[in-house]
């Protein structure tokens, strides 16, 4: 799971959209796409498509236990269900236990956030090796297991005897049709006409008497008698439930009240009980330490080219992590916003926003932003009406802001190594790109940045909507290789909320 | 039909809960992992198939959660694993269809089984008749289950479940704090921020810092720390402290009613008071009989009003109780007191009283569909929803699919006059054949073994076969051999029970399922019938059917028109299973003849 | 996300090396022999780091927020305590008012305000620790995940970026960490 922070409603920030369906069939879009920022991209270097972790399939390389950082082979994963065979877990506060020596030579589990011990569980041994064992044996104890696997035996049983009948049959059947109908019906009539069905007497007395067995066999039988060979699931009846004389009832009574007298922080919280193997423990006391889950290690390929995106090492803690890592942040230029004032923005209001772009690639990168693309009134000759119909499909992703800088081009200087080390010391060369630019657009260049200002203005109904507004940009540069890519993406900006009506 | 025999790589069962969803391996006894549901889902009603939420919406919540329930939780490769989700019985389609798009498309997943998961706990019980009780977080679900064949007409709902609890045990700590105003102390400062890392992630805010806090702020009320209480935390109080009252007729020992107070440790020194009658109160909501809303021993209570008579009495020999909230301590009696009393008060129900059994599996409630998924995700032969048919365009499977028996063996409806199947006569005492006589005959016909091997084996078989049957590319099998012929005479009954008295809202529902056969019903639309929008349909329109046959037959007819075409989804499933069914499908057809 | 305005700082109130560490004069350093400091990292004030009790060596582009307390990590063994050195990676940024006693912060490690890393904890390359978190003793942190909470766990994962996005935030900060000009701004942190 990506940990991400989230980001308040309305806080100023550039995302990215992908993954919008194109029709093309992919299977990667949906609908309007999501919003990711940079960090979050993924590059693909054979179709030069900037995608998500969603436009990317994934797979499991190998895992490793968090603690110990060892790897795991899958087979023996998912023998030991996914978990560390040596570490343990606090069943209290999920911290990972050490194994402690007693003065008296046991060895026994021991918590140093909480101060449980495994004493209280009476889960002690001589060594370190049993005491694992122990654990593990406790693990299998569990009165479920021997319950499922009952259970399951059965009705895998069961099930194989079906398919076994249902094969036979289909295997007879497939040479005599007619082998199973002669016997109780006759000769079907209309076998093969679509709409009649087969029209046949019946024999009343076939259905009589088994109705008559049935009838006899409810009234007098109790269901329980036709429980499955091998399965013995307890129950009580409503009578004995509610009668103190009962046995069983008054185990389950005492069983209840003894709970309600323990104090309430010997109780196990709801975390600590989803997260124990032994579920349905009520108290502290009936939890047992669990086995550290593993982690994986994923590769991701692209969906179309089916190559690698990213592929990491096998040994969790190798340097550099991965063999292969085409992530976006090396190849599509970073966007930074000028933080906003959140006074301008307001309902008819034109107002500017500016954000620093960084070029990541050696080469000078060639963007062209389709500005005015999602703005809502995109020909101004039309008429009201036409306005409304097309403003669906022209923003389709909701934008509350228009963009009234006109479509534009420019380069973004080649990225220096050399810059983030001997920072102030390189003069930036930057006679290599064209310095013909709009000072209204571009208003800054330096090295691998340059500082961009848009005129924006939020619709007219969107008072108190987050203010939004999106910016296809087409970019062409060469990657390290010199191979040429040509990519779009889609920056989204929000500025904040947009306040009512101005003046 | 790809079966996949070999299950060399246990499936993947996944339980949707309302509040949890649990996540793991079939085979296995427990669970891998439960957490808390995506908001969306939660969203979804249980009365209403439709759902505001839209396909892609649907596509995109599906994905991350199935993403993280394979990456992260299970560690599995998807590619590997068959995968089985306890459906909830009205899911919105586009929901349904956007697990499809999700599994198939993004995850490549080999096949999908959609099951019921009021089914389920019955595999624990080893029974193959039963009502299954599911008390949720939303609202409880009761389900009677009658020889493997879900009666959803007598599907019943009762409006209350976890979240009522927890809604009213915030009211009374509220109440209590105004009560008693007392400030309480404030955490440490400082330790609970969880935004904004470093100072450099948010160099704004690290600007105008300097934080003159802390100083002058008001004391901390006891009403504020109360209101200000995560649903996680009220969740988490609701299970440590609170229990369901009870006691037992004599007054004697076995009472759970304590009069002891207690504090629930919030924060480091924070502790919330909790009084004795608030930690049984709250859960009186439950058995509310302020009217308010059904409470659950009225809804049994309309379940068994709705079921044939007959059955009803086998019906409450085997009680399942499964869901969250019915783990609350002291649950199982309380509910068998109160409905020993709502039997009591009711004439027509009094004698089953005496009947009533509950079963108790050694598995935790809250798990117990899960584990019924998990036994089914062992067996073999279960029919799935395979890649290959979501790439030819069939439909996902919808829930009606399932409802259909698999042996559709179905004799005559009433025992003595074949004209009299529309409407058996009230309190004839025989069980509507649909119903009750089905595994008897089913086993001694197809399965060579015992009856109650039978039974049993039934169970694994209404799912396993009908999923295909509203989809199954069943043109091309039929047309390919020749012995659909009793298969299509089979789903002749779902016609003819339609234009029974009373039944028009089951009429929707048996064309819906009909519709699945394509041959279907008599609405001339045999091809097209097939298609799923029909199924939706008839989805939509089963809920709307299970309260309308109210009076006695009436709702006898109403069960059995509804049951009554299940048998027609089965036999276009598989070529197999057809084939298997001939005999059957033999009698079904004299059955007709004798309709017409 | 934002622009990168300057930080500003009073000049007399940081000590620049000539390898561009910038270490604050409120800072305490104890045992400074045993300090080393690979260059362009930030020291700032209230911090204390004891190289008194161990070996402390800290990368380049590490940045320790105020009050926060580096102290090498030690065993108990039978007769008394062994303190062992403490060495912390490139491009790691620590919060304000955090205890470290961890044996070893790889590079490219975000670490929050107020958490308290016990001894011993090992924290690998490219991860986070959130605001406010505890970490127990022997505390292991794989790389590319997120630990939080008390005691801490693993709250998830962090895409593969996380390296260059670490770096990049180090790097950033160090640029934005100026001398005041002046007439500007009064200097932050006194």
């Amino acid at each position: 799971m990506i940990y991400s922070d989230g980001y308040a409603e309305g806080e100023p920030r550039v995302e990215f959209r992908t993954d919008v369906d194109d029709g093309g069939g992919q299977g990667a879009g949906t609908g309007t796409g999501r919003l990711f920022p940079l960090e979050e991209l993924y590059f693909c270097d054979a179709c030069s498509l900037v995608c998500s972790r969603y436009g990317l399939t994934e797979e499991i390389d190998s895992y490793y236990c968090p603690h110990c950082l060892e790897n795991m082979p899958s087979s023996e994963a998912m023998l030991y269900l996914n978990r560390c065979s040596k570490c343990f877990e606090c069943p209290i506060c999920f911290n990972t236990l050490t194994i402690t020596a007693a003065h008296d030579g046991k060895c026994f589990f021991s918590c140093q956030f909480c101060r449980w011990s495994s004493g209280e569980i009476q889960l002690e041994a001589e060594k370190p090796d049993m005491l694992v064992a122990a654990a593990f044996q406790k693990e299998r104890d569990s009165p479920h297991r021997t319950e499922m696997n009952k259970l399951v035996e059965t009705f895998r049983k069961a099930s194989q005897e079906i398919t076994r009948e249902r094969e036979l049959q289909a295997r007879m059947r497939r040479r005599s049709i007619t082998l199973f109908l002669p016997a109780t019906s006759g000769e079907g009539s209309k076998r093969g006409s679509k709409s009649g069905g087969g029209a046949h007497p019946w024999v009343v007395e076939d259905l009589e008497n088994m109705l008559k067995d049935k009838k006899t066999k409810l009234k007098t039988m109790s269901i329980r008698t036709t429980t499955k060979k091998g399965v013995r699931i307890e129950s009580i009846s409503l009578k004995d439930l509610i009668a103190p004389s009962d046995e069983k009832a008054r185990s389950i009574a005492e069983q209840l009240k003894s709970l309600d007298e323990t104090p309430t922080d010997t109780i196990a919280s709801l975390d600590q009980r989803t997260r124990c193997i032994n579920e349905e423990a009520h108290t502290l006391s009936g939890l047992i330490p669990s086995r550290k889950p593993l982690l994986t290690k994923r590769s991701r390929r692209c969906r179309q080219c089916t190559r690698y995106v990213v592929k990491p090492q096998i040994n969790p803690c190798s340097t550099p992590p991965f063999q292969k890592q085409n992530i976006a942040w090396l190849y599509v230029p970073r966007v930074l916003l000028v933080h906003p004032n959140p006074n301008e923005i307001g309902v008819g209001r034109v107002m500017s926003v500016s954000f620093a772009m960084y070029n990541p690639v050696e080469s000078n990168t060639t963007a062209r932003f389709a500005a005015d693309a999602y703005n809502r009134n995109i020909s101004e000759g039309e008429e009201e009406e036409d306005r409304d119909n097309n403003s669906s499909s022209s923003n389709p992703f909701g934008y509350t802001m228009d963009v009234l800088t006109e479509p534009f081009e420019t380069v973004i200087g080649p990225h220096n190594e050399l810059q983030d080390v001997h920072e102030g010391l390189i003069e930036e060369d930057s006679a290599a790109v064209p310095t013909d630019d709009n000072p209204e657009i571009i208003t800054e260049r330096k090295g691998n940045k340059i500082m961009v200002c848009l005129r924006v203005k939020p619709h007219d109904d969107s008072a108190g909507k987050e203010a939004t507004f999106g910016i296809p940009v087409e970019l062409s540069f060469k990657d390290r290789t010199m191979k040429e890519h040509n990519t779009h993406i889609h920056l989204v900006f929000t500025l904040g909320i947009i306040s009512g009506a101005s003046e | 039909m790809d079966y996949y025999w070999s299950v060399e790589k246990t499936c993947v069962v996944i339980d949707l809960g309302r509040a949890f969803t649990k996540c793991g391996f079939a085979t296995e006894a427990a669970p891998r992992h439960i957490f808390r549901t995506p908001e969306l889902i939660q969203e979804v009603k249980t009365d209403t198939v439709t759902s505001t939420a839209s396909f892609e919406r649907w596509v995109q919540v599906f994905e991350e959660l199935f993403k993280n329930v394979f990456f992260f939780y299970l560690q599995a490769n998807p590619k590997e694993r068959r995968v089985i989700i306890c459906d909830k019985v009205c899911s919105p389609r586009p929901m349904r269809e956007a697990i499809s798009k999700v599994l198939f498309e993004k995850l490549a997943v080999p096949a999908i089984h959609f099951v019921p998961d009021l089914l389920l706990p019955l595999y624990l019980t080893g029974l193959s008749t039963g009502i299954v009780i599911d008390c949720g977080y939303e609202e409880t679900r009761i389900l009677p289950i009658c020889e493997c064949v879900p009666l959803y007409s007598a599907f019943t709902t009762a409006r209350v479940g976890g979240r009522h609890v927890d809604e009213k045990l915030r009211e009374a700590l509220l109440a209590y704090a105004k009560e008693n105003p007392s400030n309480v102390k404030r955490p440490a400062k400082g330790w609970a921020g969880r935004r904004k890392s470093t100072p450099m992630s948010s160099p704004s805010a690290s600007q105008e810092e300097p934080t003159p806090e802390a100083a002058e702020e008001p004391p901390l009320t006891l009403t504020d720390m109360v209101g200000s209480l995560d649903d996680v935390t009220l969740e988490d109080i609701k299970m440590r402290c609170c229990y369901v009252r009870y006691r037992l007729a004599d007054g004697g020992k076995c009472v759970l009613e304590t009069s002891k107070d207690i504090k629930y440790p919030l924060h480091c020194d924070q502790a919330i008071p909790i009084k004795a009658a608030t930690r049984w109160g709250v859960c009186e909501v439950l058995w509310d009989e302020s009217g308010e809303r059904t409470n659950i021993q009225e809804g049994i209570i309309q379940m068994l009003e709705k079921c044939p008579v007959d059955i009803r009495k086998s019906l409450v020999q085997n009680i399942v109780v499964c869901g969250g909230t019915a783990s609350l301590p002291g649950f199982l009696p309380r509910m068998a007191l109160e409905l020993k009393m709502a039997f009591e008060s009711d004439s027509r129900l009094h004698h089953v009283c005496e009947r009533v059994e509950f079963s108790l599996p050694q598995f935790p409630p809250a798990s117990l569909i899960w584990v019924g998924g998990a036994i089914y995700g062992s067996m073999e032969g279960v029919a799935e929803y395979s890649a290959a048919q979501y790439q030819k365009g069939v439909k996902t499977p919808d829930w009606a699919a399932f409802t259909l028996v698999q042996q559709p063996v179905q004799p005559p409806p009433s025992a003595d006059s074949p004209t009299n199947i529309g409407v058996p006569p009230a309190g004839s005492g025989l069980a509507p054949p649909a119903l009750s006589s089905s595994p008897q005959k089913t086993s001694s016909s197809l399965l060579a073994s015992s009856p109650a091997g039978g039974g049993s084996g039934g169970l694994t078989l209404p799912m396993a076969e009908s999923p295909q049957g509203s989809n199954q590319d069943s043109n091309v099998v039929e047309e390919q051999e020749a012995l659909p012929s009793p298969s299509r005479s089979q789903e002749t009954p779902a016609s003819m029970s339609v234009p029974s008295p009373g039944a028009d809202a089951a009429k929707a529902d048996a064309e819906g399922v009909g519709g699945g056969e394509g041959a279907g019903a008599p609405s001339a639309q045999p091809e097209a019938g097939r298609d799923t929008d029909t199924g939706a349909e008839g989805t939509q329109a089963a809920p709307a059917a299970a309260p309308a046959p109210a009076a006695e037959g009436a709702g006898r007819t109403g069960t059995r028109s509804n049951i009554a075409p299940r048998p027609a989804g089965a036999p276009s499933r598989t070529s197999a299973s057809t084939r298997s069914s001939g005999a059957a499908a033999g009698r079904r057809g004299r059955r007709d003849d004798a309709t017409t | 996300m934002y622009v990168e305005d300057p930080i500003y700082y009073h000049k007399s109130e940081y000590i620049q090396t000539a390898s561009g560490n910038k270490v604050s004069r409120k800072s305490v350093l104890c045992g400074s022999q045993n300090i080393q400091l690979s260059g362009r990292s930030i020291i700032k004030p209230g911090v204390i780091l004891r190289g008194d009790l161990a070996l402390l060596r800290i990368g380049k582009y590490v940045i320790v927020g105020e009050d926060t307390v580096l102290r090498p990590p030690y065993k108990k063994y039978r007769g008394g305590f062994a303190f062992f050195p403490m060495a912390i990676g490139d491009y790691v940024t620590i919060g304000d008012k955090t205890v470290v006693n961890a044996a070893l912060i790889g590079s490219y490690v975000d670490i929050g305000d107020n958490c308290i890393i016990c001894k011993r904890c090992v924290i690998k390359d490219n991860c986070r620790i959130l605001p406010g978190t505890i970490l127990p003793p022997d505390t292991v942190v794989p790389p590319f995940t997120v630990f939080g909470g008390t005691p801490g766990r693993c709250l998830g994962e962090l895409p593969e970026s996380v390296q260059f996005v670490h770096k990049e935030r180090a790097n950033a900060y160090y640029r934005r960490f100026v001398p005041q000009q002046k007439s500007s701004r009064a200097a932050r942190g006194t």
